[in-house]
């Protein structure tokens, strides 16, 4: 993916936020959201595996095979759907002696149909960062102050 | 309305981010957004790793720089800053510098 995509879906990821913060009661408590591309969307969750959530979120199943069984499909193939809805952190595992049990994580997913560059996007100009001391008396930004500041990296702690 | 929101949201399926967001309600008053915490996350080597952090839950703005160490890093200078700012100002310092926090992650994880 390109920096500039990715800096688009961050934008997008923050107005969401944004827009979470201003109207709070139009949002759910907790969601799981999308902000790739809709290819990469419809490979992320194909309908075998919105089957699996809707059948996950209806009634527990005590194993995988069970799950299998109930959707009338292959044990291993519903097993890389399952492994796939984890890494997407919409199904979680626990483990009940040999078996591995699947419960879902989220009670719903969202796709914005908003993009970073939309309306009510926010912008503030943090060019130069405003110290406490400009703060408090309403003076202009200090020139050469960044909004964090980067010492060169080293991975030492 | 429930005081708490948490969102898992995708970038791509190595790239996440993960928010917290609690609001203070006053009666008579529309909720408003009081602490907040936006990790960003990778997927490295099969795993989702936190690599990097801006929080503000514990009563003041830090940052964490998790392949440097987990100790929050005090963001002082932005305090004064109204809270929905704050946010911008982490929104930019990612769009920024997010494939650098990423490979610097992946550098010290190759390191252990």
């Amino acid at each position: 993916m390109t920096d500039s995509e990715m800096r688009r879906r961050i934008d997008t990821a923050f107005e969401f936020l944004g827009r979470v913060a201003e109207h709070p009661d139009r949002f759910p408590d907790e969601a799981v959201l999308f902000l790739m591309d809709p290819g990469e969307i419809a490979s992320a969750l194909t309908k075998e595996r919105l089957r699996i959530l809707r059948e996950l979120e209806a009634r527990a199943y005590p194993s995988l095979t069970a799950l299998a069984q109930s959707l009338g499909r292959d044990v291993s193939r519903l097993r890389k759907d399952v492994m796939a809805l984890e890494r997407l952190g919409l199904v979680a595992f626990s483990k009940s002696g040999n078996r591995l049990l699947a419960r879902p994580t989220a009670t719903g997913i969202y796709i914005p149909l908003f993009t970073g560059k939309g309306r009510g996007t926010r912008r503030v100009g943090i060019r130069p960062e405003r110290t406490r001391a400009a703060h408090r008396d309403g003076s202009s930004t200090h020139r050469n102050m960044k909004p964090f500041a980067h010492r060169d990296e080293s991975h030492a702690p | 309305m429930s005081k708490r929101k948490t969102y898992k949201i995708f970038l791509s399926l190595e790239d996440r981010i993960d928010a917290d967001l609690e609001f203070d309600k006053d009666p008579g008053r529309r909720p408003r957004l009081a602490r907040f915490a936006v990790t960003y996350s990778a997927r490295i080597g099969g795993r989702w790793r936190e690599v990097v952090r801006y929080d503000n839950f514990h009563g003041y703005v830090y940052r964490q720089r998790f392949w440097r160490t987990r100790e929050p890093e005090p963001l002082s200078a932005l305090e004064l800053l109204p809270i929905l700012d704050l946010l911008d100002v982490c929104r930019q310092d990612l769009a920024r510098h997010w494939r650098r926090y990423r490979s610097l992650m992946e550098s010290m994880l190759r390191e252990e």
